[in-house]
């Protein structure tokens, strides 16, 4: 031992006087850092309630609450996490994974109670002292659990999609679909969206899986159209998805999950002769027979359940072929005919049998089936083209949108021209644009309203515009005039007067008001006008029981008219029109006439 | 018909609607299917109600409607039909009548009101004016929203 | 003074004692022994005031993290990992991480490999300057614990500010960490160093420069160099007794070998030489942090991105992944049959060796009031003896 041994521990002392290193509570604050993993803290305005919080929490400190303030809608469950704190070890889990990012945490670590129970919250709905903090854990940038853009989809490039009607969207592959498959969290908001509700979840989970006949099976409980629809449903599931309600780093909303592409991908993979290994065959004859008028979505879904059933199915089709507005509308480089076939053929597989070339109301009349068949299903569409309704529209260069397609369709000569205004900012006004620009014409799409007003889906008109459509957006049509100059008498002169739009009653859309003097004329081949469609109910006759209202059947929630036995559907009756509807409405008349058969209602 | 009194005015106006009636009800008997006959006779019943309503003005002494026209949407100026709808009559081509109809029935009511030395009588037709706006932006909005979906 | 220059090296075989002779007295140590000694007992046979004869006790503390982990998903076990050694969790979760990107042939970034080094260097120093405390203090010097407790939770501010906590910082996650150093942490991280740096001098004077510490430390609890591989002692305890042991660079995992540093090793192997060099090895990973600072890139990502985590499956597979930690070797053994689950986890902490089978035999012929001060110089953590 040295004498240093001895003396050096004194040395202590110095320390003695020094100033503590303890904060004073409450006279020092001392907050937690910047990046703090406090108390959680909810936007609730823009939680969409989808639990993928509570998915990933492996404390199951939280759980999804109803909220009463907050009513469910597309894409918002209406409910909100509620945070356990006994449970909770402050992971932050739940904040990296979040797809809206509505959920932070505080630096917040100090709150003192008697009460136990107060230490169960929900963040963003139960008020707390530091609700809306700047400070606390947020994920980092560069830094997500989840992924926020979609599997980009393979697609013709535009110079080459327009020279003809080969289908655009490719389809993934199937690393490609696995991939965008596994972007999922399996929320379910996207269920209640669909008009259908379809299984999402679980057919995304069995692309995932690779399970393609479990997919097809799902994809069939409540649709019988997934080639049709895996192309051209007008996808609120991906509006609601809780994956594209975030924002990426650069402030873009995330991408949704590409769920429409993904059902396409399951019916696509498999192969119709193999259909049969997948999903059910139509339960024995029940002896009860059905007429389904018109052989569109909405008809054919009818047609499928109740044969699935064991009811016997005649469907009566004005036209040479099924599929309705499939067919005839929509053109083939969105829907090619291949795949709306292979949708048709397993449908008539069980034995549903279509009658093509009898229009009803021609050839048939509604009460000469009541006594044949137990119930009646209509499901005619909507095949009356609305007129411009401006003066000359009568002139023979105005042609009606829905007309070209079913042309298209049939192969037949459109006889466009090179020039070529369309009139509208629906889907029949984008589709007979760009089968126009495919005739080789060069194209106006002239609407009343403002591009963001258009009807039509946003993909539609970036493509009409990316094939070389030009839109004059705010023109109100005026006139129709005989043309002047050499070949006048295969032309027409389009009139139209461009507006401002003017907010003139609160809450509702602005209307368009003429700009005086701004009036514009330019002469075309053709026009063709797609501004609404409209049914044609003259098959229906006032004994035959059935009340109708405004031009439409009027339906109870099961589909059923004021007859007993007489149902409808479809574009005829809902207010969306559009494929996905039609198709849950003839699902749901198949189950309603199955109760209707069993005697469970009167 | 003496227009510069109160009671000439509503007797004016009742005639007006019995004319609506009447319009909708020769529609009627051209309509062919039950699609037609359901809305005609709906918006008959509408100028029915228009009738009664002016009735009891009548009997009331006095004039209780809105004076707030409402919003014009601006269809009747453009709308071509002006000829009469036939047989095959479509919704569009009867909501298309209906809006114009509407639309001249205003008209003759400002103009009234415009030439009207009494104060009073000057009120009655635009609050007559303003009564038909209101129907008119009914059709319209209908119209808009059912028919023009895509325009 | 010292009772033998000679070490006394404890028989293998327990001595076949006869506890009802009157002789001895059977008393146990803990579990409720509220220092790091704690949550684990010994159960002490005593002949006056010298052990004859101890058998470790463990089961206190059993969590089951290694089962839970069969039932949670691969990301969900991140948070939980941590948790099974409370001063040092980052070792954890690296070794978890390691194991996982390993099996499913993950790549992470550069600026991962450098954040995941400085947190682990950071809390080697930290569960150093709580481990001196306790050395300190289990020979009657509190001082000592008071200074460096304080040094360790300006170690733990560190973590608050680049991790968000200051215990489970659950920073290290698969495919990189959760986030870049935020501004002006770098300085702070040299500035505590520095502060750092000073208080261990005078830890150095007062503790190690200390008669009643010298007295009681040195000759306690001699290692003879043998036992190191027939036990499988490793880190300073392996290292005391002269083996050069370092997983920093016997594996040169993460940016280990980007980094200028020599093992440490002593010569006497007693409880004193032991204490010395965990000092020694705490300016060494100060010296280390500095390194880091200086080289670490100052951009570029600092996470690989991987499958959603609520499905990630892992490719069947098994892998062992280890670390140097303080205490020695830290590791995982984690096999995956392809699911989206472990299958099964295995957690190596190098205190199952040192706490339950050392200790057991150094402890006999040690005075009864060496006991703590013994076993703290073994840097023992019952939490991870029990998964
Ligand atoms: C150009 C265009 C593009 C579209 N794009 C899309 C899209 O991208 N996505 C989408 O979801 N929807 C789209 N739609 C809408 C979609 O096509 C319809 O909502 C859907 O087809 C409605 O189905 P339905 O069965 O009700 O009627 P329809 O499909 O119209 O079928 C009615 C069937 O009844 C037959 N029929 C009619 N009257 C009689 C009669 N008197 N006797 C016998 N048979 C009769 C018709 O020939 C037809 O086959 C589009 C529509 C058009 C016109
Ligand atoms: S949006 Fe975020 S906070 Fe809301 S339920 Fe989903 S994951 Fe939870
Ligand atoms: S912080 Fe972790 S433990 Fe707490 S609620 Fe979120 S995920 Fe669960």
């Amino acid at each position: 031992m040295d004498i240093k041994d001895f003396i050096a521990p004194f040395a202590v002392w110095k320390r003695a006087f020094e100033k503590p290193f303890t904060v004073n509570k409450p006279i020092d604050e001392r907050p937690g850092a910047p990046r703090y993993r406090g108390f959680h803290i909810n936007d609730s305005a823009r939680c969409v309630g989808c639990g993928t919080c509570e998915a990933i929490c492996m404390n199951k400190a939280i759980d999804l609450v109803p909220v009463d303030a907050l009513k469910p809608d597309g894409g918002d469950s209406g409910l909100r996490p509620r945070v356990d704190y006994g449970r909770c070890c402050w992971c932050a889990l739940c904040v990296d994974i979040c797809p809206s990012g509505s959920l932070g945490m505080s630096n917040e670590y100090l709150w003192v109670d008697r009460d136990p129970e107060v230490f169960r919250y929900t963040p963003g709905v139960e008020a707390k002292p530091w609700d809306g903090a700047e400070l606390g854990y947020r994920r980092a940038d560069g830094y997500r659990l989840l992924e926020e853009e979609r599997v980009d989809m393979p697609e013709l490039d535009h110079h080459e999609a327009v020279k003809s009607f080969l289908e655009l969207v490719r389809g993934y592959s199937r690393q490609q679909a696995e991939k965008e498959a596994d972007r999922c969290v399996s929320c379910g908001v996207c269920v209640a969206s669909c008009p259908a509700h379809m299984d999402i979840p679980g057919y995304i989970r069995a692309v995932r899986e690779g399970d393609l006949e479990q997919g097809l099976r799902l994809l069939y409980e409540t649709n019988p159209f997934p080639e049709a629809c895996g192309r051209i449903c007008t996808h609120l599931c991906e509006a609601a998805c809780s994956i594209g309600s975030g924002r990426s780093a650069d402030g873009t909303p995330t991408d949704p999950v590409a769920i429409r592409w993904l059902k396409r991908y399951i019916a696509d993979q498999v192969e119709l002769a193999d259909y049969g290994k997948a999903l059910p065959r139509a339960e024995a004859p029940t002896g009860r027979k059905v007429a389904i008028i018109g052989a569109g979505p909405g008809g054919l879904a009818a047609a499928y359940y109740l044969a699935l059933l064991g009811h016997g199915v005649t469907v009566f089709e004005k036209d040479e072929a099924a599929g309705g507005m499939l067919r005839y509308g929509i053109p083939e480089y969105r829907l090619p005919y291949p795949a709306l076939d292979k949708d048709i053929a397993w449908i008539t597989s069980l034995g549903v049998r279509i009658r093509y070339g009898v229009a009803m109301g021609k050839d048939l009349t509604l009460v000469s089936l009541y006594g044949d068949y137990d119930a009646v299903f209509l499901s005619t569409g909507l095949t009356v083209a609305y007129k411009l309704d401006v003066p000359g529209d009568k002139h023979p260069r105005v042609l009606d949108g829905v007309a070209i397609l079913a042309a298209a369709t049939r192969g037949e000569p459109l006889g466009l021209g090179r020039k070529v205004a369309v009139v509208g900012g629906g889907n029949v006004a984008m589709d007979a644009a760009r089968t126009a620009l495919r005739s080789g014409a060069e194209v106006d799409i002239v609407y009343r309203r403002r591009e963001v007003d258009m009807p039509a889906d946003p993909e539609e008109i970036m493509e009409a515009k990316a094939e070389g459509a030009i839109l004059i957006p705010q023109a109100i049509p005026l006139e129709v005039k005989p043309a002047e100059g050499p070949d006048a008498a295969n032309k027409a002169t389009f009139v139209w007067n461009l507006a401002e739009m003017v907010q003139k009653e609160p809450g509702k859309r602005p209307v368009p008001e003429p700009i005086p003097g701004a009036v514009v004329e330019k002469t075309y081949d053709s026009i063709i006008a797609a501004i609404g469609q409209g049914p044609d109910l003259s098959y229906v006759a006032e004994g035959d029981g059935i009340e109708i209202r405004r031009y439409k059947p009027v339906i109870g929630p099961d589909g059923r008219t004021s007859r007993a036995t007489v149902f409808a559907g479809g574009d005829l009756t809902n207010d969306r029109k559009d494929a996905i509807s039609a198709i849950a409405d003839g699902h749901r008349a198949a189950l309603a006439m199955d109760r209707l058969f069993a005697g469970k209602e009167a | 018909m003496n227009q510069t009194d109160f009671a000439g005015a509503l007797e004016l106006a009742l005639a007006r609607e019995e004319a609506a009636v009447a319009f909708y009800e020769e529609l009627l008997g051209m309509a062919s299917f039950a699609a037609q006959k359901a809305t005609l006779k709906e918006f008959r019943l509408m100028e029915e109600g228009h009738v009664a309503m002016v009735q009891s003005m009548q009997t009331k002494g006095r004039v209780n409607l809105s004076p707030d026209a409402a919003v014009d949407l601006g269809l009747a100026r453009r709308l071509a039909a002006e000829e009469k709808p036939a047989a095959g009559m479509s919704y569009q081509q009867i909501l298309s009548a209906a809006i114009k109809k509407e639309e001249r029935s205003g008209d003759l009511y400002r103009d009234l009101a415009a030439a009207a030395v009494d104060g009073e009588i000057h009120l009655v037709f635009e609050r007559l004016a303003a009564e038909e706006s209101r129907h008119k932006h009914y059709f319209e909005e209908l119209y808009e929203n059912e028919v023009s979906r895509d325009n | 003074m010292k009772k033998q220059a000679q070490h006394i090296v404890p028989p293998a075989e327990r001595a076949n004692l006869d506890l009802d002779s009157g002789k001895y007295l059977v008393m146990w140590q803990g579990p409720n022994h509220p220092g790091i000694t704690g949550n684990m007992s010994l159960r002490l046979v005593i002949e006056g005031d010298t052990v004859v004869d101890c058998e470790t006790h463990v089961g206190y503390l059993h969590r089951g993290f290694e089962k839970l982990m069969e039932r949670r998903l691969w990301m969900q076990n991140f948070p939980l990992v941590c948790r099974i050694a409370v001063p040092e969790p980052d070792f954890n979760e690296y070794c978890y991480a390691a194991a996982l990107e390993e099996l499913a042939g993950i790549q992470i970034p550069d600026k991962a490999v450098w954040l995941r080094t400085l947190s682990l260097e950071m809390i080697r120093l930290a569960s150093f300057l709580m481990w001196i405390g306790g050395q300190a203090g289990a020979f009657g010097h509190g001082t000592i614990g008071q200074w460096t407790v304080t040094m360790r939770d300006y170690v733990l501010d560190l973590f608050e500010e680049l991790t968000g906590g200051r215990i489970y910082h659950m920073f290290i996650i698969p495919g990189g960490v959760r986030g870049d150093v935020p501004p002006g942490f770098l300085k702070h991280v040299l500035e505590t160093m520095d502060i750092i740096q000073k208080n261990l001098d005078d830890v150095e004077l007062v503790m190690f420069h200390n008669v009643v510490y010298k007295m009681r430390a040195q000759g306690l609890g001699y290692i003879p160099p043998d036992w190191i591989d027939h036990y499988g002692i490793t880190g300073p305890n392996a290292r005391a007794a002269g083996v050069t042991r370092d997983l920093r660079k016997d594996l040169g995992y993460l940016a280990y070998p980007r980094l200028d540093f020599q093992p440490i090793t002593g010569t006497v192997s007693d409880a004193y030489e032991r204490s010395r060099l965990r000092l020694a090895e705490m300016y060494q990973s100060i010296d280390l942090i500095r390194q880091i600072v200086a080289n670490m890139p100052s951009d570029g990502p600092f996470r690989e991105k991987l499958p959603n985590p609520l499905y990630w499956k892992i490719p069947a597979g098994e892998t062992y992944v280890a670390a140097e930690c303080t205490r020695g070797e830290y590791g995982f053994y984690v096999v995956s049959d392809g699911s989206d689950k472990p299958r099964r986890v295995a957690v190596r902490g190098p205190s199952y060796t040192h706490a339950v089978s050392v200790m057991e035999r150094l402890v006999r012929g040690v005075n009864i009031a060496d006991v703590a001060g013994l076993m703290v110089s073994l840097h023992t953590y019952p939490p991870e003896v029990e998964r």
